[in-house]
């Protein structure tokens, strides 16, 4: 693939080089070859890193207390987008202060598998706090000051969030859009 | 070339572990799951860890001292200066003998995979004398291994010993690093004897994006490099390799190493590498790497590279003429003719390379590769000196 694609770059160069006279053709001979010298040692750069992923956070920006998130019974209520048919099996118990046993976070039970599918549209609790936690470490690495690390949007995260869009050409929103992820480094897989 | 260990402090381990130290930008970054990293607690972020953040399923923490690891966790501090490990590292936690090792580096520009102390030659010069020993766990070690290396790390290097003789293994292996680094370029060192032994080399080719072979090759005459390898037959054997690798269309390097025997016939090896092997892609000579087996074996195999440049020079001549690209390793830029110095590369893994005395003054340090750390005296060129005054670029 990465053959072909210099190949197919150094064939149009080469096309060009024609048409420029002679001395540009040898010229752009040397480069061909060196392009397709080089192509096995290209590194392929790699996408966007969220792209063709349903960014289920993205609408969440003032949410210090997971409480709200229990209930469902608006599937269109306030900020979320609508997600009619998700019937969640799993109430989500988060209890904000987890017993420190590794085995015992995060605690999805067994109903994990559906919350996560992509037909999900909305996060649980744990995954929340968990993406909101992300958010605020890649902010601490990169020079933000989110106040503690701890999965809350705090006003302090907020700011430094809002400030963060506003170095990088974002709509200082506050939200947790895929462009801001894209930008903070923060990967919306499952 | 073991990565290095060190004694360490360390609780709650329930046996050897291997993990990745995960500062908070890989934590953001969410590539490696969580309950396979140790949280780095030693930087100033320590006060923005709160309990949330340590209650998360990992592997365990490194800290300074114990009591800053949550409480009942697993826990790892080095002692200072015992071993650097950063964030993005990858760690090894021996708990019965309390040591730590590093198996990848994210700022090395040379991390390996070592993947048998089993070789079927026994060269002279051999930098990493063999053992004769089931080493085989190595392949699903690796292979954990590979999952905690970051994607866009851009070369590994599998050695050994020799790789090929994992069989299969060396196969899956291969195979999970296109799987999880399909970016990463991954030369392995191979003497190729069993690709001309029955083996076929199609075995082996693992649909890896970009797979290189690095293959020894010491003289244009059997005698001669099989008198190197220390094994009869060894040269047939490889040059059957070279084929079979063409054949299974391979990527195929040719490594040569500049011990005096070798030196003394080096034109006549460049000739016969084009005239019989015009398909590699690139050809390395290489400077002795003074440990292992070179050490013992000092009075035949070494030349001052001040005294090989005139056959050093043919050699590249003839083979860049030809359009075979090559380069030089492990030569300090002083001991080689200045029309030499583009073919130079610096090529000796920064964790043992270092420089001398002489070196402070001189102006081309940054471009030279300097020497290993274990160069003495009598290892050492009489032509080391500091350049001066000199045009900077050597691509000319």
């Amino acid at each position: 693939m990465r053959k072909s694609l210099a190949l197919t770059g150094a064939a149009l160069a080469a096309v060009q080089g024609t048409a420029h006279g002679t001395d540009h053709a040898a010229n752009t001979a040397h480069l061909t070859d060196l392009a397709i010298r080089d192509a096995d040692f290209a590194v392929t750069l790699a996408a966007p890193l969220n792209v063709n992923i349903h960014n289920m956070y993205a609408s969440h920006a003032s949410h210090s207390s997971h409480a709200s998130h229990s209930s469902h019974s608006s599937g269109s209520g306030g900020s979320y987008r609508a997600a009619p048919v998700y019937t969640p099996s799993y109430t989500p118990a988060y209890t904000p202060a987890p017993a420190p046993a590794p085995s015992t976070m995060p605690n999805l039970g067994p109903s994990v598998a559906p919350l996560v599918s992509p037909n999900s549209t909305r996060a649980t609790g744990d995954q929340l706090k968990m993406m909101i936690m992300r958010v605020q470490a890649a902010l601490y690495s990169k020079g933000y000051d989110p106040g503690a690390i701890d999965g809350v949007m705090t006003s302090e995260t907020k700011i430094a969030l809002a400030k963060f869009q506003g170095a990088h050409g974002l709509p200082a929103n506050s939200k947790m859009t895929t462009a801001t992820l894209n930008a903070l480094g923060v990967a919306l897989r499952p | 070339m073991h990565a290095l260990d060190a004694k360490a402090f360390m609780g709650g381990w329930t046996g050897p572990t291997l993990v990745k130290v995960a500062g908070l930008s890989d934590f953001a970054e969410g590539q490696f799951p969580i309950e396979r990293m140790v949280l780095d607690l030693r930087t100033r972020a320590r006060q923005h860890a709160s309990a949330a953040l340590t209650a998360l399923p990992w592997a365990g923490f490194l800290v300074d001292g114990p009591e800053q690891a949550p409480e009942g966790r697993p826990w790892v501090a080095l002692p200072a200066q015992a071993l650097t490990v950063e964030a993005g590292d990858a760690i090894e936690v021996r708990p019965q003998t309390n040591k730590v090792a590093r198996r990848y580096r994210r700022s090395g520009n040379n991390n390996i995979l070592f993947a048998t102390e089993r070789c079927n030659s026994f060269c002279v010069m051999c930098s990493q004398p063999p053992r004769d020993i089931q080493d085989d766990w190595r392949v699903q070690h690796l292979c954990d291994l590979v999952e905690l290396i970051d994607r866009d790390t851009s070369a590994l290097t599998i050695t050994g010993g020799e790789p090929t003789l994992l069989g299969q293994g060396l196969r899956r292996l291969i195979e999970h690093c296109a799987t999880h680094l399909p970016q990463t370029h991954i030369q392995v060192l191979s003497n190729g004897r069993n690709f001309g032994k029955g083996i076929p080399a199609a075995t082996f080719a693992a649909p890896h994006p970009s797979l290189i072979w690095a293959v020894p090759l010491y003289a244009d005459h059997y005698a001669l490099h099989d008198y190197i390898v220390q094994s009869s037959g060894a040269f047939a054997e490889t040059v059957r390799g070279l084929y079979a690798l063409e054949e299974a269309r391979q990527r195929i390097e040719i490594r040569v190493v500049l011990v005096k025997p070798v030196v003394g016939r080096l034109p006549e090896l460049a000739r016969f590498i084009y005239r019989n092997f015009p398909f590699v892609e690139h050809v390395a000579l290489m400077g002795t790497e003074p440990t292992g087996f070179a050490k013992a074996h000092r009075d035949e195999l070494w030349i001052d590279p001040t005294d090989m440049q005139e056959s050093l020079t043919e050699a590249v001549d003839y083979l860049s003429a030809r359009d075979l690209s090559v380069s030089l390793y492990n030569l300090p830029l002083c001991t080689l003719p200045k029309q030499l110095w583009p073919f130079a590369k610096r090529s000796i893994s920064d964790w043992k390379q270092r420089y001398l005395p002489a070196c402070e003054a001189c102006e081309v340090r940054q471009q030279c590769g300097g020497l290993f750390a274990w160069v003495t005296p009598e290892w050492t060129s009489r032509s080391i000196h500091p350049i001066k005054g000199t045009h900077l670029c050597a691509s000319h």
